[in-house]
C-alpha cells in the first residue's frame, strides 16, 4: 500500500510544488520550519488529487498507460478499499497540516481538496472541460504550493504579479501534457485542448504564455540583468523546441520535446529562487544579486540543451 | 552528445554550486538541493 501511495504522489510533481514552496518562503524573506513542513502537505495533496483523478480516468488510463508504473488501479497493484483508505487519509493528512498555516491556510487547503473532485468527477469534471482544466489546475498547483511557502514565512503583502507569472508559466507547460494522453482521450471523447485546437495553436499558446510569464517575473525583479538574461535564454529554447513539436507527429520525438521543456521551465524556477534568495542577502553586493542567479540559470539551461541533444541522438540511434 | 558526457556536465555542475554553497554561499542550499534533486534519474524515481 505504501508503494501505491508513492506511485499516487508523482514525485516530479511533488519536487515541482516543492521548489514553489521554497519559493514563496524565499520572497517573503526565511526559509523557516514551516517551509520544510509544507513538503507534508504538497505530498499528501498530490496523493489526494491524483489518486481520484486516476480512478475518474482509469478507463481511459488502460488504453493509454496500461504499461506505465505510475497507475496502480490500472495495474491492479491495490484493491478498492486500500485505494480509499489511501486518497481519504491523504484528505486529512493535508488538513491537519494545513491548520498550523492559520484560518486562511486551513481554508484554502478546504477548497483545494474540493477542488481534486470537481476537477475529476462528474458532473462537473473540469478535466473534461477544454479551457478551464488547464486553467484550474495551474492554478491549484501555483497558487497552494507558493501561498503556502509565502504563509510559511510572513503574512505580509502577497507577492500577486510574481504568481500570476508563475501561474502563466505553469499553464504553458500543462497545455502539454496532453501530448502523452491523445489516443485515450480521443477514444473517451475527452476533447483536450491540443485535440480541440490541433498542435501548432497549442505550442502557439504555450509560447505565448510562457514569453508573458517571462515578461512579469522580469518586471516584478526589476528586470534584474543576471535572470532576465537566463530566462530570456530559456524562453528561446522552449520556443525552438515548441517549433520542433509543433510539427512532430512522432510520439517519442514529442514525449522528448515535452520533457525537456518541462525540465526548462522547473529550471527557470531555480533561477527565480536564486534571485530571491540573494535579494535578501544583506552583505551580497549589487553585482553579485545580478549575476549568481544568471549563472545559475543560464548553465542549467545549457545542461537542459546538451541533455535534449543526447536524446535525440539517443532516438536517431533506435530509429535505425 | 553522448549521455555520459551530459552527466558529466551536471555532475561539474553540482559540484560547483556545491562548492560555492560550502565557501561563501550557505544561503544558495535550496537551490544546490532542487538542482541535485532535478539530476535524480527518471528510472530512481520510478523505483
Amino acid at each position: 500500500m505504501v508503494k501505491a501511495t508513492l506511485k499516487f504522489a508523482r514525485v516530479r510533481i511533488i519536487a515541482t510544488c516543492y521548489a514553489l514552496v521554497f519559493l514563496g518562503s524565499a520572497v517573503a524573506g526565511q526559509i523557516t520550519w514551516k517551509t520544510w513542513l509544507a513538503f507534508i502537505a504538497i505530498a499528501a495533496f498530490t496523493v489526494h488529487a491524483n489518486s481520484i483523478n486516476d480512478y475518474a480516468d482509469r478507463k481511459i488510463d488502460e488504453i493509454n498507460l496500461k504499461d506505465s508504473f505510475d497507475r496502480p488501479l490500472v495495474t491492479g497493484d491495490i484493491s478498492n478499499t486500500q485505494f480509499w483508505l489511501i486518497h481519504i487519509g491523504s484528505g486529512l493528512v493535508t488538513l491537519l497540516v494545513s491548520v498550523l498555516y492559520g484560518l486562511g491556510g486551513f481554508l484554502i487547503t478546504l477548497g483545494i481538496l474540493f477542488i481534486d473532485y470537481i476537477y475529476s468527477l462528474r458532473p462537473i469534471r473540469v478535466t473534461d472541460r477544454t479551457l478551464a482544466s488547464p486553467l484550474l489546475l495551474a492554478a491549484a498547483y501555483v497558487y497552494y504550493s507558493f501561498l503556502l511557502g509565502f504563509w510559511a514565512s510572513s503574512h505580509g503583502s502577497y507577492p500577486w504579479l510574481l504568481s500570476v507569472a508563475l501561474f502563466l508559466g505553469f499553464l504553458a507547460r500543462l497545455l502539454l501534457k496532453d501530448y502523452r494522453d491523445v489516443k485515450g482521450d480521443k477514444e473517451h471523447g475527452k476533447i483536450t485542448f491540443l485535440i480541440r485546437y490541433g498542435s501548432a495553436a497549442t505550442c502557439i499558446f504555450s509560447g505565448v504564455f510562457w514569453l508573458a510569464a517571462m515578461l512579469l517575473v522580469g518586471f516584478t525583479t526589476s528586470f534584474s540583468v543576471g535572470l532576465v538574461t537566463a530566462l530570456a535564454l530559456g524562453v528561446l529554447l522552449v520556443f525552438l523546441w515548441l517549433k520542433e513539436l509543433a510539427v512532430t507527429t512522432d510520439f517519442a520525438e514529442q514525449q522528448v520535446l515535452v520533457a525537456v521543456i518541462a525540465k526548462a521551465a522547473n529550471f527557470a524556477i531555480v533561477a527565480i529562487l536564486a534571485f530571491y534568495l540573494c535579494a535578501h542577502q544583506p552583505n551580497l553586493s549589487g553585482s553579485e544579486v545580478q549575476v549568481i542567479p544568471g549563472v545559475i540559470g543560464v548553465s542549467l539551461l545549457v545542461y537542459t540543451w546538451l541533455y535534449r541533444l543526447s536524446l535525440t541522438q539517443r532516438h536517431v540511434k533506435t530509429a535505425r | 552528445m553522448a549521455k555520459n558526457k551530459v552527466n558529466a556536465f551536471a555532475l561539474l555542475l553540482v559540484l560547483a554550486l556545491t562548492l560555492a554553497v560550502i565557501v561563501k554561499y550557505r544561503f544558495l542550499w535550496p537551490v544546490l538541493l532542487f538542482v541535485a534533486l532535478s539530476f535524480v534519474p527518471a528510472k530512481l524515481v520510478k523505483k
